[in-house]
């Protein structure tokens, strides 16, 4: 067995991590019944010298909310971030494979990155509200792309608002800064803005883990409210929360996808014992 | 076990038990720190304190201390001392006059009777004493001194027992022991010269006037029969023995008939004018022409319902000292011919001291400068200087009103008469020419039309004042700082935003070193480019250079706007080929604007043959002059665009016409000279001395920029939907074809209400200018501004530019809508500190500029800072002098404007950190 060889795929992750190698993954037959809006196929990403992720492959089901989980520095966030192209921002970055967004390259050298990162909104796991007012904040979004209509605008703040929940806590205050909102505040109010402009998908990372419990039970009830209207795609650290608000969990483990399936299958009747070992705490 | 690691923890306590050592180092090091950190706090405070120690007296008043009284030999009409305050000359109301010791009061010599007077003046400042006798006859006499020092005099009795400093009366003067073996011996020098008159004349004089101008004495005398006349007096020594010969040139003044006799005659002006002055205030003037004095001006001098008592001249006999019943000394100053005006000379009166309510008894004045001490008949004494309104100090005559009072050759004391004798005092002036408002405000200079703001440290000869206004200075300061920062800011703050937003951070951290680096470069060394490559350089390729400054951006612009056309492979390519295609660009842009620029310049400013002939020469003075451009020969520029539209121009000052040029023979000869003069030349410098040219070719040269902007705006509103990659392309190319007919468009406007950019912001070009210190002080102040402007950028958390680009605006949207914003605050204190670096730079303008204090915007002048007035006069200047302190509060000045503008740097900066702690 030897590093030269990578298929047919090595038996355990350890083996492929000792051999530097990619992994196959253990995908569950369940998520395949269903229609994916976003496919992952054999993409791997290299931050200079340094791999990250190693032929991930996955395909993220439409109206359903996915989880990440696995280890820190496994390369869930940058596999969040590959999906929206933040990472061309880094210039050591470069990528192999494919991501499809409805059936449309992501990488293709054609691809305007801005119309694609107004289809997959972005939450960070610090929020980051703009220094202005929270109605400027929640339409950065469409100030941005040039729309100008006060009508529009005011239509879409409320909405958006109103999806995430927040509406009815800032509504008298529209017009005062951003930055006098509590953290739990914040953060909704950045999940407002990711869903001004109706993304496909909307990317969070970790955005409950500066949050107190209270603020984090709103989020997941915000979470579980907006799935259906958009696919989110969630990491997290928190076993709970991911048991909670997810349909779908995906393991990761040192840049290599290790166990996909329904969350129930993922906690519950995992395949491999690395899955088994970090979804009950033992391991990671 | 448990026991054992016990023990092992102790010993590791023992071990790591601090040693006496770190805690003595601990102790010398907080003690060295402290020691440094107040040391410093403590010079600083020094140097302030010394820089007002310095300063302050100059606001303060001179002191005036009582010095005694010695009897006099008689009452007083005039009197005068010598320079030591020894001897002093007195002139009674009969004529007589007397010598004696100001020490004791004893009389020197005989006394000298010069005749009964109906009419007499005395000039303090040349000695110059007239008397006017009932005959018709004048006596002129000049009393004057004789000083003698010697060690070897033979000495009487009576003076070798004088101790050192003390004086007795010897013989024929008064002798002081200066030192062991040193006498020192004033005595009188009173020549009295052959009574002159005018022959035809034998009227009683009423009023006389006498002074030296150059070798002449001139008289001016009034008699009972109403007529006037001024006598010239010409004393010719001959070769040989000590005979002389006098002659006297005599011209009538022309007194309107029918006036009563006046109450005074003064000659001013070195006796080209002569002043007639009424007890109720008028006040004639009557000015020399071919044959006579003509009355030229007819004025008051008082207010209403006030009457005069006494007048005197002031030195150099352009301003005179009215004395009135109300206690007030109005100063009536002849102006010089107003050159913006009619041309004329007049009277005005700029002004008005109060004693208290008694009328003025006497008045005198120093033989130094414009100061005056003012008496009244309650026996109060003022001393002013006239030009500054400074009082410097104030007495009282003991024993009544003053009937002759006089101020000493130095400036070092003054002296009054009255029926009790001579009183003295002591007098330290301090720094009369020193107040606020000489130092701020414009002031009245004597001869000028209006108060003005001018510095001007030495005068060219004695009897005009120094001048020092240092509003021009503070505005040179701003006028260099404005400069360099209009051509610093965009530059360095663009160059921030680029290194710290779209710069690879590899790259960034090769660029920032080297531009802190520039930092360092010497400022001397700067200035050096500045005068010695870059202000040459200008002078030769001034259209280029200009031209550049706009077409270089574009090229830039257009490099930029090519980067798209490569696609979406763009963002693969290393940075630096982006930045090769940019700084390709920019040098396009130089070789472009090279080319173009002479040739811009002769397109815009070209040159008619009309203003080719005024620029050669070949123009005669103009035959019909529109009636409003009569007598006139300062022209404002809207003027000459009025000649123009008639065919006229101005040279000289005066307004010419072309020549005919039919004739072969000239037209050859024009076209030699054009050759010689014009060829190669920049027509645009020909247009800026406002000689040539009509204003619209300069609006739409300085209009361009703003038309660019205002096309830019345009522009990047049109179109928004194509995000097509040849769209940028065409939006700049668009705005520049746009730009073209809103230039010409606003010039026009501006041109048709009447503006004219010659009177703003440019006009006669010389070589040292505004327009190369702003340059290299922009280049000088730029790092500063650049790096903490970077510093400002980084410390905008990453997560907002995660967020903006996360919700796909573009990196540019991402740093003007998100990190700028956040990092103005932070830019603003960049930018107020590099204002505080340019304000107080010296060596690039002191090298850069003419250093010409005027008060102009001309970006193409010159101007003198706080600074470089320091480093250029400071050598010169006397310690402890009125000037030299000066100097110390321009220095005072420029800490507070640097002051200023630091704290207002670091207020914001605070304000910046508080509101960075809530991102
Ligand atoms: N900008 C970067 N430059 C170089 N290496 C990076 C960069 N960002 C991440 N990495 C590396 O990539 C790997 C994956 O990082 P990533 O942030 O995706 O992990 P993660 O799963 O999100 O971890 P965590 O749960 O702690 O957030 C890590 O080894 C990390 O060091
Ligand atoms: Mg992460």
């Amino acid at each position: 067995m030897t590093s030269n060889t990578p298929k047919p795929a090595v038996r355990t992750v350890q083996d492929a991590v000792d051999t530097n190698a990619s992994f196959e993954t253990e995908t569950h037959s369940d998520v395949a019944d269903h229609e994916s809006v976003l496919d992952i196929s054999k993409f791997s990403l290299w931050y200079g010298q340094a791999r990250a992720l190693y032929d991930v492959s996955m395909s993220i089901p439409r109206g359903k909310v996915t989880a990440l989980i696995g280890p820190s520095g496994c390369g869930k966030s940058t596999l969040l971030r590959s999906v929206n192209r933040l990472n061309d921002l880094v210039s050591i970055v470069r990528t192999e494979g494919e991501m499809m967004l409805n059936n449309r390259s992501i990488y293709d050298p054609s691809v305007d990155v801005i119309s694609l990162r107004k289809r997959v909104g972005m939450v960070f796991q610090k929020s980051n509200p703009f220094p202005m007012s929270i109605f400027e904040n929640v339409i950065y979004p469409l100030r941005i792309s040039g729309e100008r209509k006060k009508s529009v605008l005011k239509e879409t703040c409320e909405r958006a608002l109103r999806s995430a929940a927040i509406w009815d806590e800032v509504k008298d205050r529209l017009n005062e800064s951003a930055l006098g909102l509590s953290g739990g505040q914040q953060q909704r109010l950045c999940i407002a803005r990711a869903v001004a402009v109706e993304p496909e998908v909307l990317l969070m990372d970790e955005p409950c883990s500066a949050l107190d419990p209270i603020a984090t039970a709103k989020i997941e009830e915000l979470i579980h409210d907006i799935a259906g209207r958009y696919t989110v795609l969630i990491v997290t650290h928190n076993m709970q929360q991911a048991s909670r608000v997810s349909d779908f969990t995906a393991f990761m483990y040192l840049g290599r996808l290790v166990e996909y399936g329904t969350t129930s299958q993922i906690f519950q009747t995992p395949k491999l014992s690395e899955t088994e070992q970090y979804v009950t705490g033992r391991f990671g | 076990m448990p026991n054992a690691s016990q023990s092992h923890g102790e010993a590791a306590d023992l071990r790591f038990r601090p040693r006496r050592r770190v805690y003595l180092i601990d102790r010398v090091a907080e003690g060295v720190i402290t020691l440094g950190g107040m040391g410093v706090i403590a010079t600083v405070l020094g140097i302030i304190a010394y820089l007002l120690w310095v300063v302050v007296p100059l606001m303060k008043p001179g002191t005036v201390e009582g010095a005694g009284t010695v009897p006099a030999p008689s009452s007083a009409s005039y009197i005068t001392l010598d320079e030591y305050q020894r001897l002093a000359l007195l002139v009674d109301q009969k004529g007589v006059l007397h010598a004696f010791s100001l020490v004791d009061g004893t009389t020197v010599g005989e006394p000298l009777d010069l005749g009964a007077y109906t009419a007499s003046s005395f000039s303090p400042d040349t000695g110059v004493l007239a008397l006017g006798h009932e005959d018709g006859n004048v006596t002129l006499a000049t009393l004057d001194y004789n000083i003698e020092i010697d060690s070897s005099r033979s000495v009487s009795p009576q003076i070798a027992a004088l101790a050192v400093g003390e004086s007795a009366v010897d013989g024929s003067g008064v002798v002081e022991r200066t030192d062991e073996d040193q006498f020192r011996t004033v005595s009188a020098d009173v020549t009295v010269s052959d009574q002159v008159t005018d022959q035809t004349e034998s009227a009683v004089p009423v009023v006389i006037d006498a002074d030296t101008f150059g070798r002449n004495r001139v008289v001016a005398v009034i008699r009972n029969d109403g007529t006037g006349s001024v006598l010239k007096v010409t004393t010719r020594r001959s070769l040989v023995g000590n005979s002389s010969k006098t002659s006297v040139e005599t011209l009538p003044i022309d007194i309107a008939p029918d006036s009563q006799t006046p109450g005074w005659v003064l000659l001013l002006d070195e006796g080209r004018e002569v002043l007639l002055l009424w007890e109720d205030g008028r006040t004639q003037r009557y000015s020399v022409s071919n044959d006579a004095y003509k009355q030229t001006e007819s004025v008051s001098a008082t207010d209403e319902g006030e009457s005069i008592t006494r007048i005197q001249p002031l030195l150099g006999r352009r301003t005179v000292l009215i004395g009135t019943d109300l206690g007030r000394v109005h100063t009536l100053m002849l102006t010089r011919p107003d050159e913006k005006g009619d041309g004329n000379r007049k009277l005005v009166r700029v002004r008005t001291f109060q004693i208290e309510e008694s009328p003025i008894e006497a008045m005198a004045i120093s033989r130094r400068d414009r100061t005056f001490a003012a008496a009244d008949s309650a026996g109060e004494i003022r001393i002013w200087h006239a030009t500054s309104g400074k009082q410097l100090g104030t007495t009282r005559m003991p024993g009544g009103a003053a009937s002759a009072i006089t101020v000493a050759p130095k400036l070092d004391g003054f002296y009054a008469v009255n029926e009790t004798g001579v009183a003295s005092w002591r007098l330290e002036p301090g720094h009369p020419k020193a107040t606020f408002e000489s130092l701020f405000l414009p002031v009245w200079y004597e001869g000028d039309q209006a108060p003005s703001l001018v510095y001007q440290s030495t005068s060219a000869d004695d009897s005009a004042e120094s001048k020092m206004s240092l509003t021009p200075l503070i505005f040179g300061t701003f006028k260099a700082t404005v400069f360099a920062m209009l051509f610093a800011v965009p530059v360095a703050v663009m160059a921030a935003i680029y290194a710290s937003e779209f710069m690879s951070k590899s790259l960034r951290n090769k660029i920032k070193p080297t531009i802190e680096m520039m930092a360092s470069l010497p400022s001397v060394v700067l200035g050096f480019i500045a005068a010695m490559i870059l202000a040459p350089y200008i002078r030769d390729h001034l259209s280029s250079v200009l031209v550049g400054l706009v077409v270089v951006p574009i090229c830039i612009l257009f490099g930029s706007a090519l980067w798209p056309l490569l696609g979406n492979r763009a963002w693969r390519l290393p940075q630096t080929a982006q930045l090769s295609v940019i700084v390709l660009a920019g040098l396009v842009g130089i070789a472009l604007s090279s080319a173009a620029g002479p040739a811009i310049d002769r397109a815009l400013f070209s040159l008619h043959e009309t203003e080719e002939q005024l620029l050669t020469g070949f123009v005669d003075p103009a035959q019909q002059i529109p009636e409003w451009a009569e007598e006139k020969s300062v022209f404002t520029l809207g003027e000459r665009t009025r000649l123009r539209g008639a065919g006229l121009y101005v040279l000289d000052d005066r307004v010419v016409e072309p020549i005919d040029m039919t004739d072969p023979v000239i037209r050859e000869q024009f076209e030699n000279r054009r050759e010689t003069v014009l060829a190669g030349s920049s027509p645009f410098k020909f247009w800026l001395t406002g000689m040539v040219g009509s204003p619209v070719a300069g609006w739409v040269a300085l209009m361009f920029v703003p038309a660019l902007i205002i096309a830019g705006f345009i522009g990047s509103s049109v179109g928004r939907a194509h995000s097509a990659a040849w769209m940028p392309l065409v939006r700049v190319g668009g705005s520049v074809l746009m730009a073209v007919p809103i230039a010409y468009l606003l010039a026009f406007v501006l041109s048709a209400i009447g503006f004219d950019p010659r009177e703003t912001i440019l006009g006669t070009f010389t070589q040292r200018n505004t327009f190369v210190v702003g340059i290299i002080m922009g280049f000088a102040v730029i790092p500063i501004i650049f790096t903490i402007s970077d510093d400002a950028l980084q410390s905008v958390p990453n997560t907002l530019r995660s967020a903006s680009l996360g919700a796909g605006a573009t990196q540019w949207q991402t740093a003007v809508r998100v990190v700028l914003p956040v990092a103005t605050s932070g830019i603003f204190s960049a930018i107020m500190i590099g204002l505080g670096r340019a304000a107080g730079e010296t060596m690039i303008v002191l090298m850069a500029t003419g250093n010409t204090p005027v008060m102009d915007w001309n970006i193409f002048g010159g101007l003198r800072t706080l600074s470089a007035n320091i480093a250029v006069e400071l050598p010169e200047a006397d310690r402890g002098g009125t000037h030299y302190r000066v100097l110390f509060l321009c220095g005072v000045v420029l800490f507070v404007i640097t002051f200023v503008v630091n704290t207002t740097a670091e207020i914001v900066r605070q304000h910046f950190r508080k509101r960075s702690a809530m991102l």
